[in-house]
Parts: structure tokens; sequence; C-alpha cells
């Protein structure tokens, strides 16, 4: 099976380039998903980088492009790949290192929105409670790993990377301002209320389509829209 | 203007649009004489008159919010994003302005 990699050190004076790698048939099982196949080659070239962990699709940690689309490694079976699998950084965010992106400018973004309940009555004395319709409008919606194939595959974020806050981080902020228990609703819509944090998504949906855990982020930044306008009207 | 004012004006903008102009080609296209008198007579009346002034301020406006979202999008260096905004700002005010011209002045 063939492969072709994106080669590149940040710390080096070297170009980027494409690295031709392959792997034998006879280390290929059925079912094989893309990280165990990069985990091979990263036996025959120990340079070669990504990252990886829990290797199930829960941590989020292996997304990159795969094949032109954004991805997570785990989850990608190697029988649905045109060869030579052409595999790049997630596009649009600054590379460390191979297929391993600095994603600080990301998790900024993730912080700005506030992810966590804001509440200012006092502290109930055991749960907030919320009822089974309330809490349903929550799916869909927590499920997020952060894993960042969608704001990666955003142009909107590609071109306002600073200030766009991009599909990953405003789908969080749909979570927190559709959550019944929080209390911060107009904080953080009026937060959202400029040129660039949020009115630049024009809905072309790249993040619903590559979202490796089947949400809608398109959806979420729908919702946040719709929200604000009850607001202001 | 802001996100959302900006966001709520594009699309008022485009209700109004969509409304005036199939109204428009059913009252030219529902036996009006195709002359000049007729066009004036039209053209004349207060309602029409503010209802295209409505028309011709609505498509400026909803191009202007797409034109800005456009080279917000594209344009990155603040010089240039500030000189295609000013000029495509300019020709839009040029445009609004004209559109009194013509219907009341000319």
């Amino acid at each position: 099976m063939k492969f072709s990699i994106y080669r590149y050190h940040s710390e080096s004076t070297e170009q980027p380039y494409i690295q031709a790698y392959e792997l034998a048939d006879s280390e290929i099982d059925a079912g094989m998903m893309l990280l165990q196949a990069l985990i091979k080659l990263k036996a025959q070239d120990e340079s070669l980088s990504f990252r990886r962990s829990c290797q199930e699709g829960v941590c989020g940690s292996d997304a990159m492009n795969i094949n032109g689309k954004n991805g997570l490694a785990c989850v990608t079976r190697l029988a649905d790949l045109k060869q030579p699998i052409q595999l790049r950084p997630l596009p649009g965010m600054p590379v460390i290192r191979d297929l391993i992106v600095d994603m600080q400018p990301f998790f900024k973004h993730y912080n700005d929105v506030k992810p966590w309940l804001i509440t200012k009555d006092p502290e109930p004395e055991h749960e907030w409670k919320q009822s089974p319709e309330q809490r349903a409008k929550l799916d869909g919606l927590y499920e997020c790993i952060l894993c960042g194939a969608c704001t990666a595959s955003c142009p909107s974020s590609w071109w306002n990377p600073d200030r766009f806050l991009g599909p990953a981080a405003l789908l969080q902020s749909a979570r927190f301002i559709i959550d019944s228990r929080d209390q911060a609703t107009d904080e953080r819509l009026n937060q959202l209320d400029d040129a660039y944090k949020l009115y630049r998504c024009h809905t072309i949906m790249n993040c619903t389509q590559v979202c490796p855990k089947g949400l809608n982020p398109a959806k979420a930044i729908s919702k946040l829209k719709h929200e604000m306008l009850k607001k202001k009207l | 203007m802001k996100g959302f004012s900006a966001w709520l004006l594009q699309r008022l903008t485009a209700v109004y649009m969509v409304v005036f102009i199939p109204l428009t080609f059913w009252i030219i296209l529902s036996g009006m004489p195709w002359d000049f008198e007729a066009w004036q007579n039209l053209l004349n009346r207060t309602t029409v008159q503010l209802a295209v002034l409505l028309f011709v301020w609505a498509l400026l406006f909803h191009a202007w919010i797409g034109l800005r979202d456009v080279i917000i999008d594209y344009l990155n260096p603040i010089g240039l994003r500030l000189t295609a905004l000013s000029l495509v700002a300019l020709f839009l005010l040029t445009h609004a302005i004209w559109i009194i011209k013509i219907l009341w002045l000319s």
C-alpha cells in the first residue's frame, strides 16, 4: 500500500516536502485503520511524526487531512482510501512537524467562548436540574471531541484565523447558550455580536461534512444566529 | 454596522427585493402600454417613486453587506482592504444619491 506524506520540521531550514512510503500487503490486516498503518510506517522511519492517543475516535488527537478531506486516522478504514493515500497536516493551522499542527489558536478560541456553565443564582444543594426535554437540546452539541477537523476545513477560519471563532468554538458556544442551566446567555450573545466572531460563517457546511463524530456545527451556528435574533427582537 | 445588524439588514433587503421584482414584472407585463408616456405616468406616482427608491436602496445595502463580506474574507492586508471598502462605499453612495436625482429631479 502506497502513502504520500507531508514532511516538515519547523526548527529545520529545510522546505516542506512530500515523502513516499510503502507498506507491504502482508502487514495490512482486514479492517485495519489508517492510524495502525501510520504506526507501522513510524516503525520504518522513526522521524515521521503525528499525534495519537486513544486510537478509537474519542481523544481527537490524530486529526489530519486524508486524501483531501479532514478526518481522524484512527477511525478511517484503509480499505476505503484511494492510493497513494495522501496525508497532510490540518489545513490552515501552523505546522510544528509533519502531521502535527499548533492547536494553540484553536484552543484560544475555545476558551474565548467560556466553555463552562455560568450561573448567577446560589448553588443548589444538590445538582442543577433539567427536564428531559431541556437535556435533549444538548444532543449533537456536547459530543464534540475538539479534534479541529471542522475548523481546519472552514475557509472563513483560514481567512480570518485570529478573529473568526471557527465551527468548533461556535458549537461549544451554542452548547452553553442553549443549556437551560446557563445564566449568561445575553453576555455570551453580546460577545458574538461583531463582524468576525460569528458572522464570518457563510454556511458552506464543510464543517458538517468532515466532522468525524457526525455532528452538525453549521446547524449549531444557525441556532446561534436564531438565538441572537430572538434576543435582539 | 455590527454583525447582527448587517446580517438582519441583508435578509430584510432580500425579502423586499424578492417581493418587488416579480411585482414590477407583473405590473409591466399585465397590459401596460410600452411607451414613454406610460412609463412617466407610472413613475410620477409618489408610491411608485418611494417603492423604487426603497428597492434601489435595498439593493445597494444588500450589495454593500455582501461585498464587504467578500472583501473582509479575501483581502487581508489592511491598506488594500480599506481602499477596496472605500471604493465600494463611494460607488454605492453615488448610486444612492443618483437614484434620488433620477426619480425626483429629472
